[in-house]
């Protein structure tokens, strides 16, 4: 009996305890760690202190708009590029002459880091909100463009030739083939850039912006606080799990038979 | 079928072409794959131009001020200036290192916890919180450890990098074909066999999935560290131009960053698809 509960326990439980038992060993270790001086107190706090700071952050209503305003951002960067990335995208996966001629320009624009647009984009548009938002997008137009065009050109040629002996307008094969199978890769696009958006909205909050959870982490920085900055640091750690496993989980929901890790950067 | 039949047989059929056909015909895929950028060119040229602004010079004057800032006539230093052996082998140095460290431990790490599934289970939590932890926020953690040092650039780069190569070994390794592991078992293939001879190789295309992605995430980490905090270094370059209004040397800088990324995307694609020629699905990717 007590042998079939431990069976069970190892098998269902498993993972959970392991899980557990892996967390504390690295608090225990991180604990250590500051205690012996290994780290000084100084730059890293003890993880007892960072995650009792979670608690004042979360009651520290300006901390909380922080938030706020930094997911906007995301979000609102991640719909509106969606909107003009996935229709471009589209574009160039199916006609061969926009995709030839696009290819080495979208190679180019991809391939330049977007942090290094941020001093060019604070010209421009201040540390304001439009600052973040057209970096963010930058960084996420190309996934997104990449992944949809992949899609569309990888559309199963029998179907396409059915199309043909249909004679099926261009704007029918397009919206009756092209587009539904080409669906599932734009949301991996998008599910790649929802993580990307989120590690450059936060770079452009830290390099400079006016609002957002990134210049909270500055200034506690600043102010030599490192209990605040890991608190900050461990909330964005759960923002970011609850946004890359959420899209993943909205991903696999809606396009059941896509394969989580195709798609290129 | 009657449409595949001239298709199939057309390859074979330009290999015999006459030189000129050929030269032709590549002089066409050229000029397909450049007029777009041509064109880009000339639209920021006119468009400068026609209204002048401080931020944006002519795109002549950013080539010329490239030119200028980091190339000299000095075939002993490869034809490159003072100012790129300071600000841009800082750089390189640093995301080559922080790569290869990630590099390194990311695939060691995937193949282990690919492997042996209690180890997976008991850093399951870590892992998950590291891959989604956006990984600039760390910028500070790091700053407080080590201060502002090429250490601290180095830490960053390796640390954010890491993650999305172990996730992606560690799919790798798990998704590998079953019957392909179970013939190596009964063939009682040793351990070292079995992970260099299987389980690598058959996760290569996904280890270099993640090898490609953690390219962009490397760069773009390298140019954070360095517009925070640096004292030499591109993103240094960059943001010091711009504060002291010198727009064309900003430009110039921009221009090497997107220049070096180009690189390193395209060296990296040259690795890949020679590495992973046996791989059906690596071909066709971008064709």
């Amino acid at each position: 009996m007590i042998a079939r509960v431990r069976q069970h326990l190892v098998l269902a439980r498993g993972p959970l305890i392991y899980g557990l038992l892996g967390t504390v060993t690295v608090l225990a270790a991180w604990h250590a760690a500051v205690a012996t001086e290994l780290l000084l107190e100084l730059s890293v706090p003890r993880p007892l202190d960072a995650l009792a700071r979670i608690g004042d952050l979360m009651l520290d209503p300006d901390f909380r708009a922080a938030v706020q305003d930094t997911m906007w951002t995301w979000l609102a960067a991640l719909l509106l590029t969606s909107a003009i990335a996935v229709p471009t995208g589209v574009l160039f996966g199916y006609f061969a002459f926009i995709y030839r001629s696009s290819s080495s320009l979208v190679n180019a624009g991809r391939s330049i880091p977007s942090t290094a647009l941020i001093p060019i984009a604070i010209l421009f548009f201040g540390l304001g909100f439009q600052m973040k938002l057209l970096i963010v997008s930058y960084a996420i137009f190309w996934p997104i463009l990449i992944n949809t065009s992949y899609g569309v050109r990888h559309v199963d040629r029998v179907m396409l030739q059915v199309g043909k002996s249909f004679r099926w307008s261009t704007l029918r094969t397009l919206f009756r083939i092209v587009l539904p199978s080409a669906t599932p890769y734009a949301a991996t696009g998008i599910r790649l850039a929802g993580g990307i958006g989120f590690i450059v909205v936060l770079s452009a909050e830290l390099l400079g912006a006016s609002s957002g959870v990134g210049t909270v982490v500055r200034d506690y920085q600043q102010a030599e606080r490192p209990d605040f900055v890991f608190g900050c640091i461990l909330v964005i750690g759960v923002i970011g799990i609850f946004v890359y496993y959420g899209l993943r989980a909205v991903e696999t929901r809606l396009f059941p038979w896509a394969d989580m890790n195709r798609g290129a950067e | 079928m009657s449409t595949s039949g001239p298709a199939e047989i057309a390859p074979t059929g330009a290999a015999k072409r006459p030189w000129s056909w050929r030269a032709a015909s590549a002089g066409y895929r050229l000029l397909m794959s450049s007029w777009l950028i041509v064109a880009f060119l000339v639209g920021w040229e006119i468009w400068a131009r026609w209204s002048p602004s401080l931020f944006i010079p002519t795109m002549g004057t950013i080539l010329s001020t490239f030119a200028d800032v980091w190339l000299s006539s000095d075939a002993e230093r490869l034809f490159l200036s003072e100012q790129f052996w300071t600000d841009a082998s800082a750089s390189l140095t640093r995301a080559g290192l922080g790569w290869l460290f990630a590099a390194a431990a990311g695939i060691v790490g995937g193949v282990v916890l690919g492997v042996w599934r209690q180890a997976a289970w008991f850093f399951d939590p870590i892992v998950r919180f590291g891959v989604s932890t956006p990984s600039t926020i760390f910028l500070p953690v790091a700053i407080l450890i080590f201060g502002i040092t090429s250490a601290m650039n180095i830490f960053l780069i390796a640390f954010g990098a890491v993650w999305v190569i172990l996730i992606n070994t560690l799919d790798g390794v798990r998704s590998l074909d079953r019957t392909t592991v179970l013939t190596a078992r009964s063939l009682r293939l040793g351990r070292a066999r079995y992970l260099f001879r299987i389980v690598v190789p058959g996760a290569s295309p996904q280890i270099f999935t993640g090898l490609r992605v953690s390219i962009g995430i490397a760069l773009i980490l390298m140019i954070v560290a360095e517009l925070f905090a640096a004292s030499e270094g591109l993103g240094f370059f960059i943001s010091f131009s711009q504060r002291r209004f010198n727009y064309p040397n900003m430009w110039a800088g921009i221009l090497l960053v997107g220049l070096i990324g180009i690189a390193a995307n395209t060296l990296f694609a040259i690795v890949e698809a020679r590495v992973l020629r046996w791989h059906r699905g690596a071909f066709g990717r971008d064709e």
